[in-house]
């Protein structure tokens, strides 16, 4: 009987062929390691993202007077609206630390290579997304630092010549980030940057999909296939890499869960203890930072002394990781078979990006400016050089198979 | 057909029909077969009689990287024929736009007229969705003058008024404070004001049109945050020869005590001065005298 309702469906909406293609049966390296984890992670976040903030949508009010105060309502009277809201912020930054590291394998193994170029160009523009996302919603709660944050934010439109103050005016809806800004912030951040997400994340795992996944030895599967035209060296999704992955999702959500019922604030870089007191347009907190995942860039802005190159500086570094799969010119793709130059550059790329957001989140000091200036300009080199030391380095052999 | 690329050829399961599969082809091949040939039906469903006709494409396809579309004998004709890929499609293509040239000119200025038509309309139609962005009426009614008495604040205070929802500072400043201003003129970036369009400048070296006080707004010229007033003279984390200012604690430019910028710092110019009066001990804050 169900059998029969399945095939009456399938024969008009392929819903068994596009799952055993695209789940059950899709091929996928034998031999990955952990770092090929964090996508799945990546995409069960974003569905609890997607369910705590509908919960979180209904008790929260999106005016000036009662934003912070349904925030407070939410933490101390609805019933565990608490663990709601601190699994939303949690799950935040998760996303973010689990995007970092799923963007760091990509840059570790060549996931962008010929003919990958496409998943990673929709991979980046989900990361931007993520990042107007992550703002939005840090603003909702109109605490010191929302108010502040989306202050500074803002002002960086209006570091673009000629039309930037009006375009920072209108962005606000307002001389000041008032109740028409969070109104406005609330409809971009529940409704058209999510939708945007999703169609997004459709797109990279089609696009991925069409290519087969890469694996850290970077060796094209896909030369060796038998005569179903299945690679030799793949195995289906379900069961293996389904039920391999169950110990690596315990583990994050135990991670997850220590962080959440624990240390919900992180130390203040996940959430902000000056966030904790209502907006007030008069005063700046003593100490302004961003959260942790926006630091690095943060720090870049603060190390050019004019606020329209601040912008370019912090657009560019972002927008240079877009063009990756066009810098490296190796004929290798994972740092395995790479030079020793790659090695050394992925490294002080690491140690870079590090410290600038280390940097983001402390106060100016004169080292720390200095120390900004060196950090943001080995960032950069390791991008605008990588042409110049995938090609010059003797890479190693790549085995046939995996 | 070179080794790597017969890697590529592979069979696959789909639909219960055998499906000839071909991820990639060299430039030559693709100019001549296009496509759509990324995925043929190779009309059966046993496997064998598959690998047979998928062999017999591929050496259509080897005899056709080899040699030119031309010269291509009669029999590999018929397979790609068989398979209904036309191989001499894209010369035939060709001929029949150079043939049927005529309505072109015409059709290219329809398909102008009614892209320019459909833009203007998408124009339109978008206006109202970016204007709803503007400050609404309500918004630009609130922000009128404030007036507040300075004569209360003792010497060396800083107060903070609201206007417009931003910061206006009120400083009223020692003579000592004053006298020593010049001193700092050398770190400054902007010591005259030239650099800005500001109707008060050269009055006095308050910035302001009192001698005593000096009206700032207290949004920083870099990115708005508010900087903090430190009036005393004394070593500062952001700087060792401080001698008293502002320091804005988001990106650590730093002012003087009558906001002038200092060099090297993000912030570009000096902070600006609002509208003001005094009407003897009372500052009226958002209009000209």
């Amino acid at each position: 009987m169900v059998t029969k309702v399945l095939n009456w469906i399938n024969y008009r909406l392929p819903i068994i062929n596009t799952f055993e293609r695209h789940l059950s049966k899709h091929p996928v390296p034998k031999k990955v390691n952990f770092w090929y984890l964090f996508g799945a992670l990546a995409s069960i976040v974003l569905i609890l993202q997607i369910v705590t903030g509908i919960w979180l949508m209904m008790p929260y009010s999106n005016t000036e007077e009662g934003a912070f105060a349904s925030i407070e309502y939410i933490m101390r009277d609805v019933d565990y609206g608490w663990i709601i809201r601190y699994m939303h912020t949690t799950g935040a930054s998760m996303f973010f630390a689990i995007v970092y590291l799923h963007m760091f394998r990509g840059l570790l193994y060549g996931s962008y290579k010929k003919p990958k170029e496409l998943v990673w160009i929709f991979g980046m523009t989900i990361y931007l997304v993520m990042m107007a996302e992550g703002f939005l919603g840090y603003v909702l709660p109109y605490g010191q630092m929302s108010y502040w944050g989306a202050q500074v934010i803002i002002s960086l439109f209006g570091a673009i010549p000629y039309i930037g103050e009006s375009l920072e005016v209108w962005v606000r809806g307002d001389y000041y980030i008032s109740g028409i800004t969070i109104s406005r912030f609330f409809a971009l951040h529940v409704v058209a940057l999510p939708l945007i997400l999703i169609a997004l994340v459709f797109l990279h795992l089609v696009a991925l999909h069409e290519v087969g996944a890469g694996n850290p030895e970077g060796v094209d599967i896909e030369e060796y296939i038998d005569e179903d035209g299945v690679p030799l060296d793949s195995v289906p999704f379900f069961p293996y890499k389904v039920l391999s992955a169950m110990p690596a999702i315990g583990v994050f959500g135990l991670v997850f869960c220590i962080i959440m019922f624990f240390f919900p604030e992180g130390g203040g870089y996940f959430l902000e203890l000056a966030n904790f007191e209502e907006a007030n347009p008069l005063v700046t907190p003593e100490h302004i930072a961003p959260v942790w995942y926006y630091a690095p860039y943060y720090t870049m802005l603060r190390a050019i002394p004019d606020p329209l190159g601040g912008l370019i500086v912090m657009a560019a570094a972002v927008a240079i990781l877009f063009v990756v799969p066009w810098l490296d010119r190796s004929n290798v793709a994972s740092i395995r078979y790479k030079g020793i130059l790659s090695k050394i550059a992925i490294v002080l790329f690491v140690v870079s990006f590090i410290t600038l957001g280390y940097l983001g989140t402390v106060t100016v000091t004169e080292t720390g400016k200095i120390m900004s200036v060196i950090c943001t300009v080995m960032y950069f080199a390791f991008f605008l050089l990588m042409p110049i030391y995938t090609s010059i380095e003797k890479t190693y052999e790549v085995p046939d198979r995996l | 057909m070179t080794d790597t690329i017969e890697k590529y050829l592979t069979l696959r399961g789909a639909n219960n029909d055998i499906y000839f599969f071909q991820k990639r082809v060299n430039e030559k091949v693709a100019e001549v077969i296009g496509t759509s040939f990324v995925k043929t039906s190779l009309k059966t469903k046993v496997l064998d009689e598959a690998i047979l006709r998928r062999d017999e494409l591929i050496s259509a396809l080897n005899e056709l990287e080899k040699t030119d579309l031309s010269e291509l004998s009669e029999h590999f004709l018929n397979i790609f024929e068989n398979f209904g890929i036309n191989v001499k499609l894209p010369l035939e293509k060709l001929n029949e736009s150079l043939s049927s040239v005529p309505d072109q000119g015409r059709r290219k200025v329809l398909i102008g007229l009614t892209s320019g038509f459909a833009a203007a309309g998408v124009v339109f139609a978008a206006t109202p969705f970016i204007t709803t962005w503007n400050p609404s009426a309500r918004a630009k009614a609130i922000g009128s003058a404030v007036k507040v008495d300075v004569s209360k604040m003792m010497i060396g205070q800083q107060i903070q008024v609201s206007w417009r929802k931003q910061p206006i500072l009120i400083i009223r400043h020692s003579k000592s404070a004053l006298s020593g201003l010049s001193s700092v003129t050398s770190k400054l970036a902007d010591p005259n004001s030239d650099d800005i369009d500001e109707p008060y400048k050269n009055i006095n070296s308050t910035r302001s049109l009192s001698s005593e006080y000096s009206v700032l707004s207290g949004v920083c010229t870099h990115l708005g945050c508010s900087p903090k007033y430190y009036p005393e003279v004394e070593p500062k984390p952001w700087d060792s020869s401080w001698s008293g200012g502002f320091f804005c604690p988001c990106h650590g430019s730093m002012f003087d005590l009558v906001g002038r910028v200092y060099k090297g710092v993000p912030a570009p110019t000096n902070l600006t001065v609002p509208p003001h009066f005094f009407e003897g001990s009372i500052l009226t804050i958002g209009e000209e005298a």
